[in-house]
């Protein structure tokens, strides 16, 4: 009698010390592709939040304490990276952003892809008025309100429309750290 | 269940407080703290994959912006080979201008204007992370001259200053960012006061402009040594777009569109000039 093994995550989980690497991985490529080449592939002159997406896509389909790592290390990136920004203030964004798509998570259906793309536009609202928001009470110099709506909008916009494809990249990396895809084969 | 639910919140406390931790430390520390001194090790690491991604992404990112372009390009193009020619008159005019001014202010005693200063050249690899802050990265550091607070130009006029230095590379803030400044001159009546960005899509913002003074669209601005700004005098910056203010204010509203196309640059020159020290405070 044969054994069929099931690929679940929680049978095969990864090694730690792999996750974090890929986590590591993932953010800093979204991050460089963030400042580099969708700065030539912008919409309406608009850039996509790629680190906002990995991070909400990594809540909505990992555990609940791997989202809230991955929210806190990307936001910490871009702050560390980007001028004239609190460092802390984008990790305590989406940290809380990551926390509540992780709560949400466990009311979705398993293995939907529906859910992470809902998630990312959610998230993304919740990310641009939450930053917008510290940032103004924290006495940041930051652009009109018009503005503030124009572009958060579009980022919305932008990140919800790239989601599937980044959603899929971080599906797939994720099989490989845990080797499913090497035993699919 | 429970047991991994509290555990979930704890770490998430753990988070919240650090990241307000870091954000009150940011708050407080001045340029030579420790988020400072974090922020120059995450640009170091960051920067050579950013100059590599660049450097493939690049025709990648022309090509996107050729297909956006193509149907204004042959208009365009007219219109710029009949500008180069008009400017290539000009520059041959203002060369000899230029070393005429420079003899008579050696002459006078006067010191030398920033068309005199020496400058590197630097090439654009990277832009801010996010969508309100406007600054980039540049691929020259102190290694090449580059210091805090020096101007940074293209041929059409001001781009913004030098925000840090690392090494090899170096953080620009844009004139465009709201946080940017500079100190400002109306060419045409004289009047001084303050630019400051309002976004990359948006026009300047001139203020403390005196309503006496006589302002006009079309106006070109420059930067001013007034209250000792940063910037040496005359770099130019863009022209009136718009002027308003009632009767009862005291001060000009005015719109300034910049020279400078923030949306393309490529390259840029940084003037080798330190900046002016502060006042009250003794240098060596």
């Amino acid at each position: 009698m044969s054994v069929v093994r099931i690929a679940d995550p929680a049978l095969h989980p990864a090694h730690p010390a792999r996750r974090a690497g890929l986590v590591v991985l993932l953010l800093v490529s979204a991050l460089v592709l963030q400042s580099t080449l969708f700065t030539s592939l912008t919409l309406f002159g608009v850039v996509p939040q790629l680190v906002f997406v990995v991070v909400i896509c990594l809540a909505a389909i990992e555990s609940e304490n791997l989202g809230l790592v991955s929210a806190f290390s990307g936001g910490l990136l871009v702050d560390l990276v980007m001028p004239g920004s609190l460092l802390g203030l984008t990790s305590l964004v989406l940290t809380l952003v990551a926390y509540c798509t992780s709560r949400a998570s466990q009311l979705a259906p398993e293995g939907s892809v529906g859910f992470p793309v809902v998630a990312v536009a959610l998230g993304s609202v919740a990310a641009e008025i939450l930053y917008a928001f510290f940032s103004v009470l924290l006495g940041q110099n930051w652009v009109s309100l018009g503005d503030t709506v124009r572009i958060g909008a579009l980022i919305v916009l932008y990140n919800t429309l790239l989601a599937p494809l980044i959603l899929t990249v971080v599906r797939w990396s994720i099989d490989v750290v845990r080797g499913d895809r090497g035993r699919r084969r | 269940m429970y047991r991994r639910s509290g555990r979930s919140k704890l770490l998430l406390l753990v988070l919240l407080v650090t990241s307000a931790a870091l954000i009150t430390l940011d708050h407080r520390s001045g340029a030579g703290g420790v988020p400072h001194r974090l922020r120059r090790v995450a640009q170091v690491a960051v920067a050579p994959l950013q100059s590599g991604v660049t450097a493939i992404g690049q025709p990648v990112g022309r090509f996107v912006s050729n297909l956006r372009d193509l149907g204004r390009s042959a208009a365009e193009k007219e219109r710029l080979q009949e500008r180069l020619a008009s400017l290539e008159a000009e520059a041959h005019q203002a060369r000899g201008l230029l070393e005429e001014n420079e003899d008579l202010r050696d002459q006078l005693g006067l010191s030398r204007s920033w068309r005199a200063a020496e400058r590197v050249t630097a090439q654009v690899i990277a832009d801010a992370p996010g969508n309100y802050r406007w600054s980039v990265v540049i691929d020259r550091g102190e290694v090449d001259g580059v210091r805090r607070d020096m101007p940074v130009l293209v041929p059409d006029g001001l781009v913004g200053k030098v925000l840090d230095a690392g090494d090899h590379q170096a953080t620009v803030l844009l004139m465009v960012d709201p946080s940017a400044g500079a100190a400002a001159r109306l060419e045409g009546s004289g009047a001084t006061g303050a630019v400051s960005g309002n976004g990359v899509d948006r026009p300047l913002t001139l203020e403390f402009v005196d309503k006496g003074a006589r302002v006009v669209a079309g106006d070109p601005v420059v930067t001013s040594h007034m209250n000792r700004g940063i910037f040496p005098a005359g770099i130019p910056i863009g022209v009136v777009s718009e002027v308003e203010g009632d009767e009862r204010s005291t001060e000009y509203d005015i719109s300034v569109e910049p020279y400078v196309d923030f949306k393309s640059l490529q390259f840029v020159q940084v003037l080798l000039l330190p900046p002016p020290p502060l006042e009250g405070i003794a240098t060596p």
